[in-house]
């Protein structure tokens, strides 16, 4: 029996069979729909000129781009590199190298429908062995165990010609959202590695080609031989530039056409409004999708709930947001985003610092001086920070200044300890906090990605909220036969982290993207790694 | 020479004002500080200056003009926490070096020079990095390349005490090595640290901000100016207020910081002023007539030192300028010439042919030197470029004095050479200045200051720190030239016996004044003032050094000059009222003879000098 | 003949000597600093792959195997200098590249930045220097000393931030980045250029004026020798000696220098990579780098030296 299909044909159209999941998809586009702020840089010039040269600024330095490694920035690969299946708006997935899959009822196998006349771009067609090739290069290899596919995946067989059947160690239901991943499930043309198997040159299916690449600069022409909607432009250059303000800078002065996203090329939000002002410069903002919060450890003093839940009531979040930035996110106060899938209904966080000030005194903190001490313990919350800049959204300087007097106020001393990055991730990994700022992924990851690395496994490193009774929750949802039990068991999860007052929501933050003035018809992509220019044309 | 002390003073103290309105604001900021630096008030956020925040608020809503101020204290306690650190590690090591010489210095001057070498902000950071952040480690990164200047100067003091005849007589009387140290030694460093130390504050400030932009400053909340000029740069199209007043502050510190350091390294150093580059005036002819110089003044930062002299020299003769350091003797002479501190004032008229060498500015002067008047300075050796030979100098020098035709140098060097009287010439041309003996660079200096042929020379104290014996050969040399030559010879000597030997005429200057001149025989043997008396009364010994005090005149008190009174009266054994109150004009003694005294003691008295 | 070759042999021997030595003792001490440091490599390669923090100990030691991070620190120097001495300095953390290679891409936009600033530094420097003491006019010259000062006293990154608002947003008369062409160098050199111009010209005024005040500059104008032979053969000397002794601290200006605009204008050069490598504790980058830096520190002091020693016959006994 078919659980799930999604075919090519219709791609506008869903095609479900799985009720269940259609309704949550309905009911997550429908939030978009009303929540959606702007998408978009005016109208689309359909008379407009074709090709010319894109020119957009990176944040971050590129590696070798073997899509099966990990090495630098990775926004260029998405162009180069495709995917069997792909994320679309809201989570759906869409045809992508595969035209059609077939999940077994029970869960174990997947069989793909693979894309016939598709070519590498060193024309070497796309079929079943190229396809195996591939998966076989990552699946069930050590440096890819943080992805669950890579260790469910038990098998990979190629049942006939343009077939493709995964066998899977369990049912594991955000399997097919993984593999919408372009790092390690994107596709490479099996002549693009030497005799030894090491990659030498990116050469994928997507509509781009990669032409060059330095550390700090790409080149990508059009792909005439795509297979999909083919660009417009001719070109594609990406420079790194890694401070924000050159960036900006840049983009006003008419050097770059493009910046934006999360971590491709973040734009802070004061320059979103500095950028906004400028008449020259489009902002457009897309989906609010990543939440920002704040995690505690619960192996050091944080584990006292009474804290926890005082550090909740005394932030005032509207305010903060509207500070921090710019008036341009949401006071968030769920895990995941509305419109990420099963994010759960708004709660009620009050901003209350008396009800904090109580909750404290009720536990045992008596406020001394400017502090609360319990039992000869001062009360002291261990902020960890990276020192570097602000990197996007999250200045973390400034939201732990913000945090630390709030939290001052209601008796509860913080200590930022800022830290040079290095240092901050094994810190992080380490459990060497007590305060931490944290993000969601956004899409594509979210929630599986998230609720992965932070609810479950190892309990040295924190993560956002590790116990017994969540990460069941959490394995209830990811192994979940059917939507509803997966629903369920993430509606449960969700309340008892707000039970335990298990983090504290900040903001919800939308991907930023701002454009020059001969940039027309760009839309924010549905995802960070989706950057799609197929509707974009230059007019210079 | 130099400018007025007052003036030097003054301008350190102008140049120290930021730093002490930086300490000042470091430590007060707690009284003075307006608002809480770190209470966010996130409602008032980014609020323009008004009277309620006079530099506005930052994005959090706190006090600029409070971060400011509790930022300088920040950088303040840092700073003297990495001063503190430096000056003890640097002290210590240089300290040890110099006391105990030997290896251990080997290993502080390696120290010093492998650290000195490093680059200090690549140091912190790697230290910042390894060490992780925060103030204690911020003090070590940056002390650790900063001690070296403090172990210069501990070193540099304390070799010179181990050195020293009053170390050894200290330990003679049984005072133990360390009682020494600190009860001696390091005393007299505490001056020289304090200087070095507010130069340093500059640099630790400099550093901190870039640190900070690096993100490795002083930790947040805590403000920090460089750290407040980082988060004001998104605004700094939008909200100015944020970006300036920070960076202000730290170019006025660190400005502050490095004028202090420049003064102390051109304290005492004259302001000398070359000539613009030009063509020279050519200035031939009319030789004949005396040199006069006539109502010469001098003056530095307003005050005189020189003060309305006349002399006149005629060709063929030599006029002799008698007195102690400091009495404005050489600065009478060479003054006319361009030849002193720019920061000068000078007055009068020096008459040459029919030129007046103060009349017609820097050009006229720069025509005579070298051409018409030659000059001889104290202290030959230095007067001779180390890095040049005898030859190579002669040659210029008479290159630019343009008497002979061009390549034709090197054989009117040779005969200069002979004329002075420098034996073997032909091999002392390619000698350098420190291969020569003291007698021999007076030569020499002579031969340079000849080559032009002058109508004038002007020698000054030709003789000092040279052997009697030398002493006499110089001035039978200078006696021989005048005659041979014809041209007229100024002597500038504290010595009048000697003087007198040579000089036609002898001039006594006394406090920037001449106070007795005429005929040589006439001065000696009949002096009128009493301060030649004492001159005379004087026996200097031969190996005393210029500007020994006589034996016979109480000692020389600070020049105060009373604007009318004579120079002369705390020192004279004779003064009256009068002389405190009016200053005594030239009066002839006997034709051609005069001098400036009230009571003539020649006149009143037999002759007789009765010393103090 | 024979005696120049061999003392000229003898001269490099030493002078390969010395740079060994230095960049040995240089390398050991990072190499021990790094992996002695918090943080490391491994972890944030693991985490570069997950895309968050939480890694098992399994992906971390994966990470550890791959980046050939086993055995004692000791053992792990010994390997890396072996292989360095080969040329092989291995492979970054970060990319994944070789890290000879991307020198090769570095080295030259450093070397580019600090070489246009110090065509532009030296001899502006030393005009400037030099007119703060001749020009007859005193306002003139005070105007010069205190922005010569001043020009060492301004926060490096605070003079870019202005720059680039002035000159590119708001004027839009110069590019950001190395992307304008040469234009694109303009602030950045002169950025760098800056301080060193400052601090030039006041080595150059106070040394001049030194001289100046040696007795024999007094004795030679006391010749009427004319100023510009003065200033040549009797100043200049004194002068060329007090730049050489602190070209040191200039190429230690421009590393720190290098550090803030390649950052700020997107120069990608050495600087910027070597911030990278420390917060990825790359240890393979960072110990390329040091020996980068430590080479051109020694290589330029060491020639500013053997220049001392041929303008001034008193400095090159030693
Ligand atoms: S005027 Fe008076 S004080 Fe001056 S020298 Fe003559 S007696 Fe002495």
């Amino acid at each position: 029996m078919r659980v799930a299909c999604y075919s090519d044909e219709g791609s506008s159209l869903l095609r479900a069979c799985r009720p269940a999941r259609a309704l949550a998809t309905l009911a997550v586009l429908a939030a978009l729909v009303a929540g959606c702020t702007a998408s978009g840089s005016g109208d689309v010039d359909r008379t407009a000129a074709t090709g010319g040269t894109l020119r957009v600024a990176n944040a971050n330095e590129y590696g070798d781009q073997d899509p099966h490694d990990y090495n630098g920035d990775w926004f260029i690969a998405p162009m180069v590199f495709e995917t069997l299946v792909k994320y679309g708006q809201g989570g759906r997935l869409e045809p992508g190298l595969a035209t059609s899959w077939q999940v077994a009822a029970d869960g174990l196998t997947i069989d793909f429908e693979l894309r016939t006349g598709v070519k590498f771009h060193d024309d070497t067609p796309f079929d079943e062995q190229a396809a195996k090739w591939n998966l076989d290069r990552w699946v069930g290899k050590e440096s890819h165990s943080w992805l669950a596919a890579s260790k469910i995946i038990k098998a990979v067989e190629v049942p006939g010609p343009m077939k493709l059947r995964l066998r899977l160690e369990r049912a594991y239901d955000p399997l097919l959202q993984e593999l919408t991943f372009t790092r390690p499930p994107g596709f490479m043309s099996p002549k693009a590695v030497d005799a030894s198997g090491k990659f030498t040159k990116a050469i994928g299916t997507g509509p781009w080609r990669l032409e060059q690449i330095t550390t700090t600069a790409a080149s990508l022409v059009r792909n005439d031989g795509y297979w999909g909607a083919k660009p417009k432009i001719d070109r594609v250059e990406f420079s790194v530039r890694k401070d924000s303000q050159t960036r900006v800078s840049a983009l006003r002065a008419g050097e770059v056409d493009m910046l934006g996203g999360s971590y491709l090329a973040p734009i802070s939000p004061t320059e979103a409004v500095t950028l906004g002002k400028d008449e020259r410069v489009t902002v457009l903002h897309g989906d609010p999708d990543i939440t920002v919060m704040l995690g505690f450890n619960l192996n050091g003093i944080a584990g006292d709930k009474a804290i926890r839940e005082a550090v909740r009531y005394a932030l005032d979040r509207e305010t903060l947001t509207k500070v921090l930035y710019a008036g341009q996110a949401k006071a968030a106060t769920t895990l995941f985003a509305p419109g990420i899938p099963d994010a759960g209904a708004p709660q009620s966080l009050p901003f209350d610092p008396d009800q904090a000030r109580r909750i404290l005194d009720a536990a045992g903190w008596r406020q001394e001086g400017k502090g609360r001490v319990k039992d000869g313990k001062q009360l002291v919350l261990s902020l960890r920070i990276p020192s570097t800049a602000a990197v996007g959204w999250q200045d973390s300087r400034l939201s732990a200044q913000a945090v630390a007097s709030a939290l001052g106020e209601v008796g509860i001393t913080v200590n930022i300890v800022a830290v040079d990055e290095a240092t901050f991730y094994d810190d992080l990994h380490a459990g060497k906090y007590d305060l931490a700022f944290m993000e969601t992924y956004g899409a594509p990851y979210d929630p599986s990605g998230f609720v992965v690395g932070f609810l479950t496994g190892d309990r040295k490193d924190p993560g956002l909220w590790k116990t017994d009774e969540v990460e069941r929750l959490i394995d209830g949802a990811l192994y979940a036969r059917d939507a509803a039990t997966r629903a369920k068991n993430y509606q449960d999860a969700w309340a008892v982290l707000n039970r335990e007052a298990a983090f504290v929501p900040i903001a919800y933050r939308p991907r930023v993207w701002a454009v020059g003035p001969a940039v027309k018809g760009f839309q924010v992509p549905h995802t960070e790694y989706d950057f799609d220019l197929s509707t974009v044309t230059l007019q210079r | 020479m130099t400018a007025s002390g007052a003036g030097r003073r003054r301008r350190t103290v102008i140049c120290a004002l930021p730093l002490l309105g930086f300490v000042m604001a470091g430590a007060l900021a707690p009284v003075i500080a307006p608002y809480d630096p770190i209470a966010n008030d996130l409602m008032a956020s980014l609020a323009r200056p008004s009277m309620e925040h006079l530099l506005g608020t930052d994005q959090l809503g706190r006090d600029q003009l409070s971060r400011l101020l509790y930022g300088a204290q920040a950088s303040l306690i840092l700073a003297a926490a990495v001063l503190a650190v430096s000056v003890t590690v640097g002290v210590v090591i240089g300290a040890a070096g110099g006391f105990l010489g030997g290896w251990p210095d080997r290993v502080a001057l390696w120290l010093m020079d492998v650290t000195l070498t490093l680059p200090s902000l690549i140091v912190a950071l790697a230290i910042l990095g390894v060490r992780g952040h925060g103030s204690a480690n911020l003090v070590l990164a940056l002390s650790l390349t900063g001690w070296p200047p403090f172990a210069r100067l501990a070193r540099g003091r304390f070799v010179s005490l181990r050195r020293s005849a009053y170390f050894d007589a200290l330990q003679v009387l049984g005072a133990s090595r360390f009682r020494i140290l600190f009860q001696h030694a390091l005393p007299a460093l505490a001056a020289p640290v304090l200087v070095y130390a507010s130069i340093e504050i500059g640099f630790i400030v400099l550093s901190l901000a870039f640190l900070s932009f690096l993100g490795l400053g002083i930790p947040p909340p805590e403000p920090e100016w460089g750290q407040m000029l980082i988060d004001a740069r998104p605004y700094l199209d939008s909200a100015l207020w944020l970006a300036l007043p920070p960076g202000l502050a730290i170019a006025a510190v660190v400005l502050a910081s490095n004028l202090l350091a420049e003064q102390f390294a051109t304290d005492n150093l004259p302001l000398v002023r070359l000539g613009m580059p030009r063509r020279r005036a050519r200035m031939n002819g009319s030789t004949a007539g005396p040199y006069r110089v006539e109502e010469l003044a001098v003056a530095f930062a307003g005050r005189k030192v020189v003060d309305g002299i006349d002399y006149r020299v005629a060709p063929g003769r030599a006029l002799a300028i008698v007195g102690e350091s400091g009495s404005g003797k050489t600065l009478s002479t060479l003054a006319p010439l361009g030849l002193i501190d720019a920061t000068a004032r000078v007055s009068g008229r020096a008459v040459l042919g029919q030129v007046d060498l103060l009349g017609g500015g820097p050009a006229i002067q720069e025509a005579v030197r070298g051409r018409r008047v030659g000059v001889v300075l104290q202290d030959a050796r230095g007067a001779l470029n180390p890095v040049r030979t005898v030859g190579a100098l002669l040659d210029d020098a008479v290159r630019h004095a343009g008497v002979v035709p061009r390549g034709r140098e090197r054989a009117r060097s040779l005969e200069l050479l002979k004329m002075v009287g420098l034996p073997e010439p032909e091999s002392q041309v390619s000698a350098y200045p420190h291969t020569l003996s003291g007698g021999m660079c007076q030569r020499v200096m002579i031969a340079l200051a000849l080559a032009g042929e002058p109508e004038i020379l002007i020698a000054d104290e030709p003789t000092s720190a040279l052997d009697v014996t030398t002493q006499a050969q110089i001035h039978a040399l200078l006696a021989d030239l005048r005659e041979s030559i014809g041209m007229g010879l100024i002597l500038i000597s504290h010595d009048i016996a000697a003087a007198a030997r040579i000089a036609d005429d002898i001039a006594v200057c006394y406090a920037g004044r001449i106070v007795e001149v005429g005929p040589a025989a006439d001065v000696v043997s009949r002096p009128d003032h009493p301060y030649t008396r004492g001159l005379l009364d004087a026996v200097p010994s031969p190996k005393a050094v210029p500007g020994t005090r006589f034996r016979t005149l109480p000692p020389a008190e600070p020049a105060r000059r009373k604007v009318s009174a004579c120079a002369f009266a705390p020192r004279c054994a004779h003064a009256t009222k009068r002389c405190h109150v009016e200053e005594p004009p030239l009066q002839p003694v006997t034709p051609g003879h005069t001098s400036a005294c009230w009571v003539r003691p020649t006149v009143a008295r037999p002759i007789g000098y009765d010393g103090a | 003949m024979n005696g120049l070759l061999v003392r000229w042999t003898r001269r490099s021997a030493r002078l390969a000597a010395e740079l060994a030595l230095v960049l040995g003792i240089t390398s050991l001490l990072a190499f021990g600093l790094i992996a002695l440091a918090p943080g490391d490599a491994a972890t944030r390669l693991a985490q570069q792959r997950a895309g968050h923090p939480g890694v098992t100990e399994d992906q971390v030691a994966s990470a550890r195997r791959e980046l050939g991070m086993e055995g004692s620190i000791p053992e792990r120097y010994v390997r890396w200098l072996g292989h360095a001495v080969q040329g092989d300095l291995g492979k970054s953390a970060r990319t994944g590249r070789p890290v000879l290679t991307e020198l090769a891409e570095r080295v030259p936009v450093t070397l580019s930045l600090a070489g246009l600033a110090a065509v532009v530094a030296l001899p502006l420097g030393m005009l400037v220097g030099a007119l703060a003491v001749m020009l007859p006019w005193r306002p003139a010259r005070r105007g010069l000393r205190l922005t010569g000062l001043l020009a060492v006293s301004l926060p490096t990154f605070w003079v870019s931030y202005l720059l680039v608002v002035v000159l590119t947003e708001q004027l839009g008369l110069l590019p950001t980045s190395a992307d304008g062409g040469l234009a694109g160098y303009v602030m950045p050199v002169v950025v760098l250029a800056l301080p060193a111009v400052g601090l030039l010209s006041r080595v150059v005024a106070v040394s001049l004026r030194e001289a100046l005040a040696q007795p024999y500059v007094r004795a030679a104008q006391a010749r009427g020798t004319p100023t510009v032979s003065i200033v040549v053969r009797d100043a200049l000397p004194n002068v060329a000696g007090a730049v050489l002794n602190t070209i040191g601290l200039i190429v230690g200006g421009m590393l720190t220098g290098a550090l803030v605009v390649e950052t700020v204008f997107a120069h990608n050069g050495i600087g910027d990579y070597f911030v990278q490598a420390v917060n990825f504790r790359d240890l393979m980058a960072i110990q390329a780098c040091v020996l980068c830096f430590a080479l051109a520190f020694t290589a330029t002091n060491r020639l500013a030296d053997r220049l001392h020693g041929r303008i001034d016959p008193r400095v090159s006994s030693g």
